[in-house]
């Protein structure tokens, strides 16, 4: 009987060995399977805009989708236009986490929200890049693989007051000759953060370069070309001439204002500053009719924000392989456009089509 | 005893790998099953004059579980890089894809080569090696322009205006021109290379003619971008174009152009993307036909159905 036992025994225990090794096998060639599949799959990108009929942002959208397209790594954006409507990027975000997007891109529409789109992408174990419409600090800190690319407000309102300081030493701002500057003021939205700053800092800035200045009016135009033609259509009925520089926060904004001059036949235009250098932007300034603006430098913001997926896509992590301020933030820089270099950017934009 | 405890070892063991073997066939993050890949390659100096068709198209992709890949084509002055991306995406394993018109005649060469892969799109009639097309014939295009603009008026030079390069344009612009002859009018020509569009608008001025008639939106939409831009006024011809977008709508309203004609961007977006989601699956394009053409003067712009082709209703 022990022989007989002992004799089973050893005929089923290399049997078992064998079918331990081909488990493991198959267990292993599985997972080997489920790599190559990884190494293949398309990096999908969600990009959600706070309003596509912004010139700026738009174009930036576009930037991304080119440069994803050059990339050797495979890659799909899918652009999404939350058309001013917090509801309705809400929506859109929510989707794009359901969908398994690797990674999501987004210019709030409110800026005050975005805890709830990080807890919602968190939740998911999916990146955020904040980019144009920066979060409080707070919410930003509420996970580490949230980012912010953006430029600095405060700059552009400073570059703006010294374009107008050019124009002030050629003497050609202070057409009555009062020793003042009176300008009108065509702000942002009410509560947005560059708004503020660009508002705050091209006045304050103006006074340090020595140039008193008079507010005639302000009012806020929401980057709306349409609306700071408006604007202005007021602002001429009351002041008139009285005006001699338009201070925009935003590029369309000011072509708004200019569009209300040009239409009410006014002899002298006034100066005007806007802040994006878009192609409409240029082409004003090369007619002699926009006096300056500041570029926002979309290349480089949409470079950054492709870097940042990149980095996370290769598993790693941007704060000790980027430069980011404070593990979140990459931020870029404004630069001036006046007459002497507008045809430069100009002939690069046509370079780009 | 300790034969049993082995065995009883090897037992568990077995059970957990074939656990791990369960475990592994199921997905970390799951997908939205049979998710397709779509490229659409288009001319990067045309993506404002796809604005409309991109909605149509993205749609679409959400209605049938597709994602798009936009790809702009850039033009160097001689040719553009279209056929370097359209060998690309096919040979990387996209499900379909779509050409804009603009590049179609320049890629009918390496169609065939790229079709082996994957279906291939058009929006026009008569390309080989791809699936379908639905524009409305280039005939009827010419036609409707033609009466648009004898209707105001039969006197002075007609000229012809067209994009060289493009298959489809010929066709309209050669159809036109025995058109207007057979209503008693020699037209003059005038055919502009991609890359001379912004200086259309001066080069018309100089040829002062009475009526200028393009039948190709990409040209239509330069120009009116032009004057929109330039804030300039009516110029002294006539001018009837193609296309329902946003800056030819502006022209329209404020009377730098006379008349347009144009068919749903926003449905020929969806309607290809549609087939081309339906082509990678295999199945039947159920499309037939073409789409409605609509020839639109300024009084029809404050139509709510004439609008929609402007400004399509999102969902």
């Amino acid at each position: 009987m022990n022989e007989a036992i002992r004799s089973s025994s050893s005929r089923s225990c290399p049997k078992r060995w064998l079918a331990l090794l081909l488990a493991l096998l198959l267990a292993l060639s599985a997972g080997c399977g489920e790599g190559k599949a990884e190494e293949e799959k398309t990096l999908r990108l969600g990009l959600a805009l706070y309003d596509q009929q912004d010139t700026f942002i738009s174009s930036l959208g576009r930037e991304v989708e080119q440069l994803a397209q050059e990339e050797t790594r495979r890659i799909t954006v899918r652009i999404v236009d939350g058309q001013g409507n917090q509801s309705t990027q809400n929506d859109q975000i929510d989707q794009m986490i359901q969908s398994g997007y690797d990674v999501l891109f987004v210019n709030l529409v409110d800026r005050t929200v975005a805890a709830s789109i990080i807890d919602r992408a968190r939740e998911a174990g999916i990146p955020v890049v904040f980019f144009n419409r920066q979060p409080v600090g707070e919410d930003m800190r509420r996970w580490e693989r949230v980012y912010y690319v953006g430029l600095e407000a405060a700059q552009s309102g400073r570059l703006q007051a010294e374009i107008v300081k050019e124009a002030w030493d050629r003497g050609e701002a202070d057409r009555n000759g009062d020793g003042k500057l009176q300008y009108v003021l065509l702000e942002g939205e009410p509560g947005h953060q560059d708004a503020l700053l660009r508002s705050e800092h091209s006045v304050k800035h103006l006074e340090e370069l020595g140039i008193p200045t008079q507010k005639l009016s302000s009012a806020a135009a929401n980057w709306s070309r349409s609306q700071g033609q408006q604007q202005m259509e007021g602002w001429l009925d009351r002041f008139g001439g009285e005006i001699e520089l338009i201070l925009a926060n935003n590029d369309d904004m000011a072509l708004g204002a200019l569009d209300a001059c040009r239409d009410r036949g006014l002899e002298e235009l006034p100066l005007a500053v806007g802040v994006d250098a878009t192609g409409e932007a240029l082409a004003a300034m090369a007619q002699g009719t926009l006096t300056g603006t500041v570029l926002n430098d979309g290349a480089g913001m949409a470079r950054s924000m492709m870097d940042l997926a990149l980095a996370l896509d290769r598993g790693e992590d941007p704060a000790q392989t980027m430069e980011l301020e404070e593990g979140h933030y990459i931020w870029l820089s404004y630069r001036k456009v006046t007459e002497k270099d507008v045809e430069d950017y100009l002939r690069q934009q046509e370079e780009e089509g | 005893m300790k034969k049993g405890k082995k065995g009883l070892f090897q037992s568990i063991l077995l059970v957990l790998l074939g656990l791990l073997v369960l475990l592994s066939m199921v997905p970390f993050q799951p997908r939205e099953p049979e998710t397709l890949e779509i490229s659409v390659l288009f001319l990067q100096r045309d993506s404002g004059l796809w604005d409309n068709i991109r909605l149509g198209m993205e749609q679409a992709a959400a209605d049938q579980g597709a994602e798009l890949r936009f790809l702009s084509v850039s033009y160097d002055g001689e040719e553009t890089d279209g056929a370097q991306l359209l060998l690309r995406e096919a040979a990387d394993g996209t499900d379909a894809v779509i050409i804009a018109p603009a590049i179609e005649q320049e890629l009918e060469p390496i169609l065939e080569e790229a079709s082996a892969n994957c279906p291939i799109l058009t929006f026009s009639q008569g390309m080989d090696h791809t699936l379908l097309d639905f524009s409305p014939g280039g005939e009827e295009v010419s036609r409707m322009l033609i009466n648009m603009a004898l209707e105001d008026g039969r006197e002075g030079t007609f000229l012809l205006l067209s994009e060289s390069g493009t298959g489809l344009d010929d066709q309209r612009v050669i159809f036109a021109e025995s058109y207007l002859r057979q209503q008693g009018i020699e037209p003059v020509r005038l055919s502009v290379r991609q890359n001379e569009s912004r200086r259309l608008a001066r080069t018309l001025e100089t040829m002062d003619p009475d009526c200028v008639i393009c039948p190709e939106a990409g040209l239509t939409y330069a120009l009116c971008q032009h004057w929109m831009k330039e804030q300039e006024s009516a110029p002294d011809y006539r001018f009837y174009g193609m296309g329902v977008t946003e800056p030819a709508a502006r022209c329209l309203e404020s009377g730098v152009i006379r008349g347009l004609v144009g068919w749903s961007d926003y449905a020929s977006g969806y309607l290809i993307c549609e087939s081309a989601a339906l082509a990678a699956r295999g199945k039947e394009i159920e499309w037939e036909g073409e789409l409605p053409l609509y020839a639109i003067g300024k009084e029809e712009l404050d139509e709510r159905s004439y609008q929609k082709l402007f400004f399509p209703v999102l969902p």
